[in-house]
């Protein structure tokens, strides 16, 4: 049986294939969650016949995974016969050099004529997280500002203020990233995630949004995107117990008082 | 492919058309939306209803529409979803003599979207001869931005 594939584009084999990535847990791990049709043909004409389908669904980083599979029957036709169709193991399998994710289903058939030909599937994957970083949201309320469809709407760098002699104190960057994707309008805010990758460990880093050149607008009268104050201000110390820092969250604002 | 044969529209884990229901609600985050909750829905909706008509010469293709209770918040966004579904009741008759030859299908999934806070999935199925899927298990794992979970500064 060919090796089916619901991460490539298009999907081979695959039928409606998704997946969502989350972070849960502390220390946070990556739950990644996979469904989709697998689509195939086994066929049957007397004897029982039995194969092995595997999917490939995704990829994790890590190495040290706990999982959770299954399978259900989708598709079957019989020709006015006795039959079986069956599904008699799943699982998941690691490539553990390219970290591919395969699901293994163990299926078999039987009947004059009988055909299995598709199987949905729905597999947890849970990994450890290998790299460093710091994410989380940036919102601020539908009357501060709009955004114009550009893109990234912030920068957000991480890094230690200094402040030289007689001097005015500035950022020196350790490490930035860039909101991710277009704002979404709920409960009178716009939100949108942030993350920076790749923050040393063992230092506490102050992480400081901005807003990126023109890609917000309507600001109140008298206010500009360098207007904007984002709070609360925050430090974040990652540690090799702890790389990620998950939630580190800012509302925008336009601060009180003489512009 | 298409489905305009039938259409089936099965709503409610309170009115009977979906059993084994449960749910599990999970505060998560994510790396590229400012998704903050996981939602996980299980349970077996009712199918095709009654004995549906069949045609021994064609395969009949439809839609199947799946809607929870009011299970999630007014103002829930759907980031992203997972749907998955599969037989859990068939029946085969082939008493009729030329109704011998059947097929059942669960094609795809092809559709899952929240609103007023319900979650709904559309599901592609299709048969042949006198078969009849009777229920079918379901999940729905939803990746949702809640705006009242969120506490800036904290």
């Amino acid at each position: 049986m060919p090796v089916l594939n619901a991460f490539s584009n298009p999907p081979v084999g695959v039928a409606s294939p998704s997946h969502i990535s989350f972070f849960t847990g502390n220390p946070p791990q990556q739950m990644q969650v996979f469904s989709g049709v697998a689509v195939f043909e086994l066929t049957s004409d007397g004897g029982t016949v039995s194969d092995t389908v595997e999917v490939i669904i995704g990829f994790v980083r890590s190495r040290n995974i706990q999982f959770t599979a299954k399978a259900d029957l989708a598709s079957i036709s019989n020709t006015d016969s006795e039959f079986l169709f069956a599904i008699d193991s799943t699982n998941i399998k690691l490539n553990e050099q390219t970290g591919e994710i395969r699901l293994v289903a163990n299926i078999a058939v039987q009947g004059d004529e009988s055909a299995l030909l598709r199987f949905s599937y729905h597999a947890q994957v849970l990994s450890d997280v290998v790299d460093t970083l710091i994410s989380g949201t940036i919102r601020w309320q539908e009357n501060v500002a709009t955004p114009t469809g550009r893109l990234p709407i912030f920068n957000v760098v991480v890094g230690t203020f200094l402040t030289p002699p007689g001097g005015v104190p500035h950022m020196q960057p350790v490490a930035s990233g860039t909101s991710e994707g277009k704002a979404i309008r709920a409960g009178g805010f716009w939100s949108v995630a942030y993350h920076v990758d790749n923050v040393p460990l063992g230092t506490s880093f102050n992480v400081l949004p901005s807003v990126n050149g023109t890609s917000l607008s309507n600001f109140p009268p008298g206010a500009n995107a360098s207007s904007t104050a984002f709070v609360t201000a925050r430090s974040v110390t990652l540690t090799p117990a702890m790389p990620i820092a998950l939630g580190v969250d800012f509302e925008m604002i336009i601060p009180q008082g003489p512009r | 492919m298409s489905y305009d044969d039938f259409q089936y529209q099965t709503g409610g884990n309170s009115e009977g058309q979906i059993t084994s229901w449960s749910s599990v609600e999970l505060p998560v985050r994510a790396l590229d939306s400012p998704a903050n909750l996981y939602v996980r829905l299980t349970g077996i909706a009712d199918a095709l209803r009654g004995d549906p008509a069949w045609d021994p010469d064609r395969t009949q293709r439809g839609i199947l529409s799946i809607t929870s209770d009011f299970i999630l918040d007014i103002d829930d966004v759907l980031i992203d979803s997972c749907a998955n579904a599969g037989f859990a009741r068939i029946d085969h008759d082939d008493s009729s003599g030329d109704g011998g030859e059947f097929g059942m299908a669960l094609d795809d999934v092809p559709h899952v979207e929240i609103s007023a806070g319900r979650c709904s999935m559309r599901v592609h199925v299709a048969f042949s001869g006198d078969s009849d899927i009777k229920t079918l298990s379901f999940s729905a794992d939803l990746l949702i931005y809640r705006p009242s979970l969120v506490r800036p500064g904290t």
